[in-house]
C-alpha cells in the first residue's frame, strides 16, 4: 500500500512563547520535544510511505524545537529520501523568534514560511499576544521583514474571529502592502480559543457575509494572493479540493505527529484518543492509516445525511470532521461553518459562472462578426 | 455510528425511480478568447486554461498551496 502524495505535519514541539487568545492547540503528551529517535523512525517510515511529501512543521511554535533540530530533520530526510522523491518543506510560525541564523537555514533548505499575523499593530496586538499581555505585532513583523529581505517565501495566516472581522479590509490591505500572500481560517472553538469562545465565536453567516464582501473585492482587482478563493476557484473546474478541510483525505493524504511519535489526522485532533491513528515509533505506515480512526474519518462522507443531496458535496466532503466533531460531538454531522460555506461557494460560482458566460459571448460576438 | 438512511417514497413495484442530487456543473474556459475579457481574475483562468485542466503548476493552481492549518 502507497499513496502518492502526503502531507505531513509534524509537531516537533506543542510548546508555544506566546499566549493568543484563540488559539485551538492542546498538548497531547507530556512530552515536550519530539527526541532524535522518534524523529528519525517518524521520517524513516513517512518517506518510505508515500511517493511525494510535503513537511510542514507546526507547534505550538515549532522554531522552539531550535536549529539543531531541524538540521536533524534535514540530515535525516536526505539519508531516508528514495531516489525521484519530491520533499517540500514548510514551516508554521509565529515568526517571533526568527533570527539571521533562522533565515539563512530556511533559504538553504527552501523552506515556505508561514507567518501568523493578523494584519496591522493594532488588530493584530488584541488577540496574538504574549504571556504579559502584550502585542506581538512589533516581534512578528521584524521577522518577517528579516526573511524578507532575504528573498524567502513568506505567506500569512489569519484567524478571523469576532474581534477582528469587522476589519477584514484593513487585514487584507495589510497583506497587499507587504506583497504577502495569505489564507483566512476562521475561528475554531478549541484549547485555549474555547475559554473566550463567547468573544471570538462568529456565526457561519458571519463568516460568508465577511468573505463574499473580500471576494467581490478581490475580484475586481485581486493584487494579493488569497489561498482560500484561489482553491475555491479551482475546484470548480477540476472537481476536487485540496484544502484539508474539503479534502476528504485527512487520515490518509493529511496526517499529523506529535513530539511522542502519535499519529492524529491532523494537529486539530492531537491528543484526542478517540482519532488516535498509531504511534510512527511502534506501528507501520500501513497500520496507521488503516488504523478504525483513519476509516472512520475517510469513509465519513457516505455517512453525511445532511450533505448527500448538497450541490456541492464533491469539492466539500462534508468540511471538517473536526469542526463537526468538536461542536456536535459527532463527525457525521455537517461542519460547524457549513451554511457560510455554502453561500460562499454559491456566490463565487456565480460570479465566476456568470462572467464566464459572457465572455463566452463576446468571443462569440467577436468572431461571428468577422 | 449513523447508518446511511434509505428514505424513499412508496413508488409502484418495477417502477423504482432514484431521485440524483443536482450538484454543481464543472466551469470550463473553452470557447472564450482572453484578448475579450476584462476582469482580472477571468482572464487569469482563460490564460491559465490548459495548467488548470492539467493540474500543472499556474497562479490559479499554485505549487506553493500550503498554509492551511490554524496556529
Amino acid at each position: 500500500m502507497k499513496i502518492e502524495r502526503g502531507l505531513v505535519i509534524m509537531r516537533p514541539t506543542e510548546d508555544c512563547n506566546l499566549d493568543c487568545r484563540y488559539c485551538y492547540s492542546t498538548k497531547s503528551s507530556d512530552v515536550v520535544l519530539m527526541d532524535d529517535g522518534t524523529l528519525d523512525c517518524a521520517l524513516k517510515k513517512i518517506l518510505g510511505f508515500y511517493g511525494h511529501v510535503t513537511f510542514v512543521w507546526h507547534g505550538g511554535e515549532s522554531t522552539l524545537a531550535g536549529l539543531d533540530f531541524f538540521r536533524k530533520a534535514m540530515t535525516l530526510q536526505h539519508k531516508h529520501r528514495r531516489s525521484g522523491q519530491k520533499i517540500i518543506n514548510e514551516i508554521q510560525t509565529n515568526g517571533t523568534l526568527i533570527n539571521a541564523e533562522w533565515v539563512k537555514f530556511f533559504k538553504a533548505h527552501n523552506f515556505f514560511v508561514g507567518v501568523s499575523i493578523d494584519g496591522p499593530k493594532e488588530i493584530n496586538d488584541t488577540a496574538r499576544i504574549n504571556r504579559d499581555g502584550s502585542g506581538t505585532f512589533d516581534d512578528i513583523f521584524r521577522g518577517i521583514l528579516l526573511m524578507k529581505e532575504e528573498g524567502i517565501n513568506v505567506a500569512g495566516i489569519c484567524v478571523l474571529a469576532k474581534h477582528n472581522i469587522d476589519h477584514i479590509g484593513e487585514i487584507v490591505s495589510f497583506y497587499e502592502e507587504q506583497g504577502m500572500p495569505l489564507n483566512i481560517n476562521p475561528f475554531i472553538s478549541s484549547g485555549k480559543g474555547s475559554i473566550f469562545r463567547d468573544e471570538l465565536l462568529i456565526s457561519p453567516v458571519e463568516f460568508s457575509k465577511a468573505m463574499i464582501g473580500l471576494f467581490d473585492r478581490w475580484f475586481e482587482a485581486p493584487t494579493v494572493k488569497i489561498y482560500d478563493f484561489y482553491k475555491i476557484i479551482k475546484s470548480f473546474f477540476t472537481g476536487s479540493n485540496n484544502i484539508c478541510c474539503y479534502s476528504g483525505k485527512c487520515s490518509s493524504e493529511y496526517i499529523s505527529v506529535c513530539p511522542n511519535g502519535d499519529v492524529y489526522p491532523c494537529g486539530r485532533w492531537a491528543g484526542e484518543k478517540t482519532f488516535f491513528m498509531g504511534n510512527l515509533n511502534k506501528d507501520t505506515m500501513r497500520k496507521i492509516v488503516t488504523s478504525r480512526a483513519a476509516t472512520d474519518i475517510l469513509n465519513r462522507k457516505e455517512f453525511l445525511d445532511d450533505c448527500r443531496d448538497c450541490r456541492w458535496l464533491e469539492i466539500c466532503n462534508g468540511g471538517c470532521p473536526h469542526t463537526s466533531y468538536l461542536y456536535t460531538g459527532n463527525i457525521y454531522n455537517r461542519d460547524f461553518y457549513c451554511m457560510g460555506r455554502k453561500k460562499l461557494f454559491s456566490h463565487i460560482y456565480n460570479k465566476i459562472s456568470s462572467s464566464l458566460e459572457d465572455a463566452r459571448r463576446a468571443t462569440k460576438m467577436i468572431k461571428g462578426g468577422g | 455510528m449513523k447508518t446511511l438512511a434509505v428514505v424513499q417514497a412508496p413508488l409502484p413495484i418495477g417502477n423504482v425511480v432514484e431521485a440524483i442530487p443536482e450538484r454543481f456543473r464543472r466551469l470550463t474556459t473553452d470557447g472564450i478568447d482572453a484578448d475579450v475579457v476584462e476582469n482580472p481574475v477571468i482572464k487569469m483562468l482563460v490564460e491559465e486554461s490548459p495548467a488548470l485542466a492539467s493540474g500543472r503548476r499556474c497562479s490559479i493552481v499554485p505549487e506553493d498551496e500550503w498554509l492551511i492549518f490554524l496556529d
